[in-house]
């Protein structure tokens, strides 16, 4: 956010990483929630952020390998010892 | 997993049940996983990365006090294991600049997010967004909006402060941001 003539956008992106985070009720958050309705721009990055962290919130999660997972389960069947028996 | 289970699993394991430790990793073994490759880039590394990870959460599970989750706990030792693997390979973290100034002119994105995501291609153009952030960044920033975790335990997993964390993952979202915002205005001009 930068200096556009007839605003001052640059101060609020202090209140950039509070807003994203839903956390609104801090005074430049709420200055910050004023200033969108003015400034199309500084909204427009703010709607395409919320919706880049949207995309990654749903991105497909990592999926672990089979071959891995049975290594490891080998690993720790040769590291760690047996069950004592009662 | 429930805490109660989580719980009665630590205390297994302590009591000398292999299994009970095998129950305890295995939910948590594609995250550290995907943890580890996000910050090793390499998956020969991440897998080593895993395996001496839960190997030290075993060695050190007496030491688990239960002050932080057991998930955050692992992650902690995994992070730690892959930045490890990082410094002895000598690859030195890399920065983005400090600042960062608002597009001048940004085109709203449009179109369907669920169809987005039905195509292959998409998923290809976030990872390679993803890539193109240093590690420090990406590593903050998966941890936050990808694993879902919450500011305090990036802070703790990376030991990092919780302005540090905060300034971290909003330079990472904003960098994202502007990676794929080419893609999306140019769909847009395609699409007018």
């Amino acid at each position: 956010m930068h200096h556009d003539p007839g605003h001052d956008c640059s101060h609020l992106k202090e209140a950039l990483a509070d807003y994203l985070d839903g956390d609104l009720d801090t005074e430049l958050c709420r200055e910050l929630r004023e200033h969108l309705k003015d400034c199309h721009p500084c909204r427009v990055v703010v709607d395409s952020t919320q919706q880049t962290i949207r995309f990654y919130e749903k991105e497909r999660p990592v999926r672990l390998p089979p071959d891995v997972m049975r290594r490891l389960q080998e690993t720790l069947k040769a590291r760690i010892p047996p069950a004592r028996e009662p | 997993m429930l805490k109660t289970d989580q719980d009665a699993l630590i205390q297994a394991t302590l009591a000398g049940d292999p299994q009970a430790f095998q129950a305890l990793i295995e939910p948590h073994a594609p995250g550290v996983y995907g943890l580890a490759l996000q910050i090793t880039r390499n998956p020969a590394e991440a897998e080593e990365v895993l395996q001496d990870a839960t190997l030290t959460a075993y060695t050190k599970l007496t030491t688990f006090r239960g002050a932080s989750s057991f998930k955050t706990w692992l992650y902690r030792i995994a992070t730690n294991a892959a930045l490890m693997r990082l410094r002895k390979a000598k690859r030195s973290p890399e920065s983005l600049p400090e600042n960062w100034d608002r597009p001048a002119d940004p085109r709203p994105w449009t179109g369907d997010p669920e169809a987005w995501f039905a195509r292959e291609e998409f998923h290809q153009i976030l990872s390679e967004a993803l890539d193109s952030l240093p590690e420090i960044y990406r590593t903050t920033f998966w941890l936050r909006d990808v694993e879902g975790l919450s500011n305090l335990e990036v802070a703790e997993i990376m030991g990092l402060s919780l302005p540090a964390v905060k300034s971290r993952i909003l330079r990472a979202r904003l960098h994202l941001r502007d990676q794929l915002a080419p893609y999306f205005e140019e769909r847009l001009r395609d699409a007018s």
